[in-house]
């Protein structure tokens, strides 16, 4: 348990890992960057006037062979390429992560999201790892936390 | 039995106690509540066992119907936390000793592990998770909870009796616990919960003391310790406890509130101010905590007014009109503390941060009335309060400044019968209300 500096509250202690993910459909050309979709050469064709778009996408899954993702919808089909880049945004240092993913499966899950399972053709491993062993990391001290809470273990 | 629950075996006998026991999954998000249920299919859960909801309500609906086991739920539930199903599923489980509470959620933050944490979950799972990690914690808090050690075995059974308001009886069974544990804090806890029960403080004390000895941050020592001496009104050590406890385990919002009010009953204005300033960088703050805030600053800045300083006074009357972001009670309060310390210039500032759709209320006039009431001929602020309270704004602040005016004014017998009035529409002010009348003065 470490020990932390004489203030009651810690604004850390409410910060929760963020992830900014970009997507590439590399078939298609099309892109989610920045939370808005782009069609080829990074275009916007959001219109004027239209609400701004705020799209998510995130890791659901971890998979030993690639990811399962919720992506917004109409973005990829099964057995497109897709290219992703992961950073997280609060983390110190800031973890970087590009892959390429061949898609499995897409199962529509809602109106505006699917869940794909997509493999892995081409990554960086270190940086793989480091995202892995960042949350493996987190899960660890969250697992420690809770028995030294609960009285089973000595901090 | 090995209690860590590693292995084949364990899965064996989690497989089995699964095989017929019933899950609801809570989550609002469509992909996780699949994800979920596919995990605990494969770890042995019947298809037709699994049940799903989408929110905190129809959550709470499906436990109450289906009376599971095993419940696993996200952290957040639109505007209410997954762990207050922990409560619905205590008294809808068949045998909540043998349920499992599962947490799984993208909330890595500290604050919602200690919450989950405090509130008895078994198991706290972050997403993105692989399936081993998922399979590992389950089976790991599962085991844990089904096959317990000797120690944990007599610490539950004590529970159970200490749960039936037998707080004698269940303290033998932690007396018997504390043989079991080369470092046994946790039955010395519960045994400081027997005899807080039992009213007996100052043992409970001991057996709190004791259990730090054996583990110097043991968290439910800490807390016992904190709540006892909260019991017994010795506020400066209770916050003492509460840093200390806090130096070790991440904050928990609920208790931020307490920590203030301490800070406060304590007198470490410094603290507050620290505290101002760590609040104003989260992301996310509950009403609660702000309300803890703008009042423990407000509290901080009557100080100062007090104690002539009057600067810092209004600096801190700033922060908390700016994080109160138009809180009526606030901006009041604050008015009200310059006006007794003869700051009425000072009010302005505050009263011009009432927001507009306020502005036509009751409050807003006899605040605006209040603060500008020095500032204008007597015979002007006399007819000013009359047509107030002729038009209903029936204020006690009204009534007392239309009292010192028409009394200033020559006008003692209108203010006498103003007094009488007071008294019978706010008899708790009854005696500031007497204050005012000239016969006293």
């Amino acid at each position: 348990m470490t020990n932390k500096t004489d203030t009651l509250i810690n604004a850390s202690d409410f910060e929760t890992i963020k992830l900014k993910i970009d997507l590439t459909n590399t078939t298609t050309q099309a892109e989610i960057r920045d939370g808005k979709r782009c069609y080829g050469s990074g275009q916007n064709k959001q219109q004027k006037g239209e609400k701004e778009e705020n799209l998510q996408i995130l890791i659901a899954e971890f998979r030993d062979d690639g990811l399962s993702l919720e992506i917004p919808t109409k973005t990829c089909a099964q057995n497109h390429t897709i290219m992703i880049k992961v950073s997280t945004l609060n983390t110190n240092p800031i973890i970087s992560f590009t892959a390429n993913l061949k898609v499995n499966s897409v199962e529509k899950i809602s109106n505006d999201e699917d869940l794909i399972e997509a493999r892995f053709i081409q990554k960086n491993e270190a940086h793989w790892k480091s995202i892995q062993d960042l949350y493996s990391h987190r899960q660890n001290e969250i697992r420690n936390f809770l028995n030294v809470v609960k009285g089973y273990e000595s901090a | 039995m090995n209690p860590s629950g590693q292995g084949e075996k364990s899965l064996v006998l989690f497989e089995d106690y699964i095989s017929d026991k019933k899950v609801v999954i809570v989550d609002q998000n469509s992909s996780a509540r699949v994800g979920i249920a596919r995990m605990m299919a494969n770890l042995g859960a019947k298809g037709q066992n699994i049940k799903t909801a989408t929110d905190y309500e129809s959550g709470s609906k499906e436990i109450e119907i289906t009376k599971p086991h095993i419940v696993v739920c996200d952290y957040e539930l639109g505007n209410r936390s997954g762990l207050e199903l922990i409560q619905t599923l205590k008294k809808q489980s068949p045998d909540y000793s043998k349920s499992l509470f599962i947490m799984v959620t993208g909330n890595s933050s500290q604050s919602a592990v200690s919450q989950a944490a405090e509130e008895d979950v078994d198991t706290f799972i972050l997403k993105p998770y692989t399936i081993e990690v998922f399979r590992k914690c389950i089976l790991k808090a599962a085991i844990s909870k089904l096959y317990p050690s000797e120690y944990m075995i007599k610490i539950d059974e004590g529970k159970k009796v200490l749960l039936d308001l037998n707080p004698e009886a269940a303290k033998l069974i932690f007396e018997e616990a504390k043989k079991l544990d080369p470092k046994p804090a946790l039955a010395c806890f519960y045994i400081g919960q027997c005899d807080a029960m039992s009213k007996a403080l100052v043992l409970a004390e001991v057996s709190y003391s004791q259990g730090l000895n054996f583990n110097k941050i043991h968290y439910k020592c800490l807390v016992g310790l904190f709540d006892l001496l909260m019991e017994k009104n010795m506020i400066a050590d209770a916050y003492e406890v509460v840093k200390r406890i806090s130096r070790y385990f991440p904050a928990n919002p609920h208790r931020l509130a307490q920590v203030l009010r301490l800070a406060i009953l304590t007198k470490s204005f410094e603290d507050v101010e620290r505290y101002y300033q760590t609040f104003i960088t989260l992301d996310a703050r509950n009403d609660e905590l702000v309300r803890y805030i703008c009042a423990a600053l407000v509290v901080c800045g009557k100080h100062y007014l007090k104690n002539n300083n009057p600067s810092r006074g209004m600096e801190l009357f700033r922060k908390a009109s700016v994080t109160g972001a138009g809180k009526v009670k606030i901006l009041r309060e604050i008015i009200l503390a310059l006006a007794e310390n003869e700051m009425l210039k000072n009010a302005q500032e505050f009263l011009s941060r009432f927001p507009p759709e306020i502005q036509s209320g009751a409050d807003y006039q006899a605040m605006e009335y209040l603060v500008n009431s020095d500032s204008q001929a007597i015979t002007l602020t006399i007819s000013k309060g009359r047509e107030l309270i002729s038009k209903g704004v029936l204020d006690p602040i009204v009534y007392q400044v239309l009292i010192t005016k028409s009394i200033q004014g020559g006008y003692a017998e209108q203010g006498m019968e103003l007094i009488q009035e007071g008294i019978k529409k706010w008899p708790a002010q009854a005696m500031l209300f007497e204050k005012l009348s000239p016969l006293k003065n």
